[in-house]
């Protein structure tokens, strides 16, 4: 029964170990061809970047901060999935990967709410624009609360961490 | 450590080879090892059962309590 369950588990980290590598690397691909690829390209693949009226330059700036954020969390999930799948769900280093992907997981929420905004007044300061009307995405705002459990996940395994040493010296 | 395991001399007693008792019990000649030094946290009552069944004996014959300021002096219960 319990090897049943740790083989599922494997399994399932492994498929979400895959995804989430994927995931990483479409992040950074998607906002590379967004950022480099000529605004009038006509491809059967595109991407566009949406600059919000930003200089494209710093809008730019601002897609490749998130971009790399967001990739590096899910490349540190991965990482940890792979300590799941190598039967270490509990070990220092999972749950140090756990913590690292939480933290750029905040990272990239904060980054995709303040960013934009900060980039709109330095504009709007540039110009001598004494006005300026700012937008907040609640999405993004509600983006920063799964970070904070995440963070929680993070002190839960560390107890996890700490039940699977006292059960291993228990004969 | 206050509580001292006295498996070794239970086991002495019988005339009994640990690699019997680990393989009656069902845990790892390692595992016992650590158990008879005293090097654990606990001890399953499954694996005391066990034990107490091959070694014919009751807990109380492998477990002993000798209060800290005792095992310091060099004393003990012997």
């Amino acid at each position: 029964m319990r090897s049943t369950t740790i083989e599922s588990v494997t399994r399932i980290a492994r498929v979400l170990r895959l995804v989430a590598w994927a995931g990483a690397a479409a992040c950074v691909a998607v906002t590379a061809l967004a950022v480099l690829a000529p605004p009038d390209a006509s491809s059967a693949v595109a991407a566009t970047l949406s600059t919000d009226g930003l200089p494209h330059a710093w809008a730019a700036g601002i897609a490749l901060a998130v971009a790399a954020a967001s990739a590096g969390a899910l490349a540190e999930l991965a990482r940890m999935l792979g300590r799941v799948e190598a039967g270490q769900p509990f070990s220092a280093a999972a749950i140090r990967h756990f913590r690292r992907f939480a933290g750029l997981l905040a990272l990239a929420a904060a980054l995709r709410v303040a960013l934009p905004p900060l980039a709109t007044l330095a504009a709007a300061w540039r110009e001598g624009q004494h006005a300026v009307r700012l937008a907040f995405d609640g999405g993004d705002l509600l983006a920063l609360l799964p970070a904070a459990v995440f963070f929680l996940v993070a002190r839960l395994l560390d107890e996890a961490a700490r039940l699977e040493d006292d059960s291993r010296s228990i004969v | 450590m206050a509580i001292v395991v006295r498996l070794d001399v239970m086991l002495a007693l019988r005339k009994a080879r640990s690699r019997e008792l680990a393989q009656f019990v069902g845990i790892t000649e390692s595992n016992l090892s650590l158990l008879k030094s005293g090097r654990v946290r606990g001890v399953r009552f499954e694996t005391l059962g066990r034990i107490c069944e091959f070694l014919g004996c009751q807990p109380g014959d492998l477990l002993a309590y000798v209060p800290d300021d005792e095992a310091a002096d060099g004393g003990g219960e012997e």
